[in-house]
């Protein structure tokens, strides 16, 4: 991107190349975001650290995830969600390209590919709840599975409805203004890597 | 999957990894984990491989994806700082219930059952 960008009146706030007027030289909104992301991260992360605890102190009893969690199936969940965030970084290379058709485009797969992880998420908690009986007050693993699981799945609940919002403006979105494609991006690529997480220590140890 | 081809090859004025290349090396990964789960190996060290490759995975998603490569590094920063405290939460945790003995467990045991009696 060219440096000698400069914006004036509204635009001033959206302006990814506008950072002289912050001390760290990074926008407001991309900064908001990361900080927004820095808390979650914690909050998930404290969630994590509670599971593994209870995980320790009950090591003898705590049953082999994959004898009731479907590997394969959750598996192809997380092929989904890193699709996804494939189509999310195209979607903001087009819009740095000023391609809004395809900024379009990409971000409706992106959403697709939220809707069908959410799906397979319904799917996954009906067999378990349905066939395996597993619910919140049976038992530690049962409890801290949904808990992990359902958070993560807000995360992409919200990110899907953030995603749509995104969507319906993309009218607004030039070559020069992307830094909403962007932080919508930061948010749903972050959902990412919490799942990457999440299915190692929940489902694969 | 031509338009992503062509997406990337279109993109040369902006300093953009290949994500197409990213993408393969979080498939391989993903693969290569559920493979993992089906061997025979020790539990020490299943657990010591997995985890090594969730944070590459994880790793590659932050500074590709989320461009802290190409980003200023504050922003890496305040990406680590979470980390390392999670990494503390994480081993004072640990450590504390890794010491319960199996009474202590069991009274655990017990406080779960009340609390689902409730």
């Amino acid at each position: 991107m060219s440096e000698s960008v400069i914006a004036v009146g509204q635009d001033h706030f959206n302006d990814p190349n506008n950072y002289s007027d912050t001390i760290t030289k990074v926008s407001n909104w991309k900064m908001f975001m990361w900080l927004f992301l820095a808390q979650d991260a914690m909050t998930f992360f404290t969630m994590f650290a509670a599971y593994l605890g209870l995980r320790i102190s009950q090591y003898a009893t705590w049953p082999v995830p994959s004898s009731y969690l479907n590997i394969p199936k959750t598996a192809v969940m997380t092929f989904i969600l890193i699709c996804s965030s494939v189509t999310m970084v195209q979607a903001l290379a087009a819009i740095q390209r000023g391609d809004q058709r395809k900024l379009r485009l990409w971000l409706s797969a992106t959403v697709l590919g939220g809707l069908l992880f959410l799906f397979g998420q319904y799917l996954e908690y009906s067999e378990l709840i349905v066939h395996e009986h597993l619910s919140m007050g049976r038992s530690l693993f049962d409890a801290t599975f949904f808990i992990l699981t359902s958070f993560h799945g807000l995360h992409v609940l919200s990110g899907v409805i953030y995603l749509a919002s995104v969507l319906a403006k993309a009218g607004r979105y030039t070559a020069q203004n992307y830094t909403q494609v962007e932080i919508v991006g930061l948010y749903w690529h972050f959902v990412d890597l919490v799942w990457i997480i999440l299915f190692t220590l929940v489902y694969l140890i | 999957m031509a338009d992503s081809h062509a997406a990337v090859a279109g993109e040369t004025e902006h300093p953009h990894p290949n994500y197409m290349a990213v993408f393969w090396m979080l498939l391989a990964l993903t693969i290569l984990e559920v493979f993992v789960v089906y061997t025979s190996l020790s539990v020490a060290a299943l657990i010591s491989i997995l985890l090594v490759m969730a944070f590459v995975k994880a790793g590659l998603v932050a500074w590709y994806f989320m461009h802290l490569k190409f980003d200023n590094r504050v922003l890496s920063v305040i990406a680590v700082v979470p980390l390392i405290l999670a990494a503390i939460a994480v081993g004072v945790l640990s450590y504390e219930y890794s010491h319960y003995t199996v009474s202590d467990t069991a009274t655990l045991k017990v406080a779960t059952e009340a609390a689902e009696t409730k």
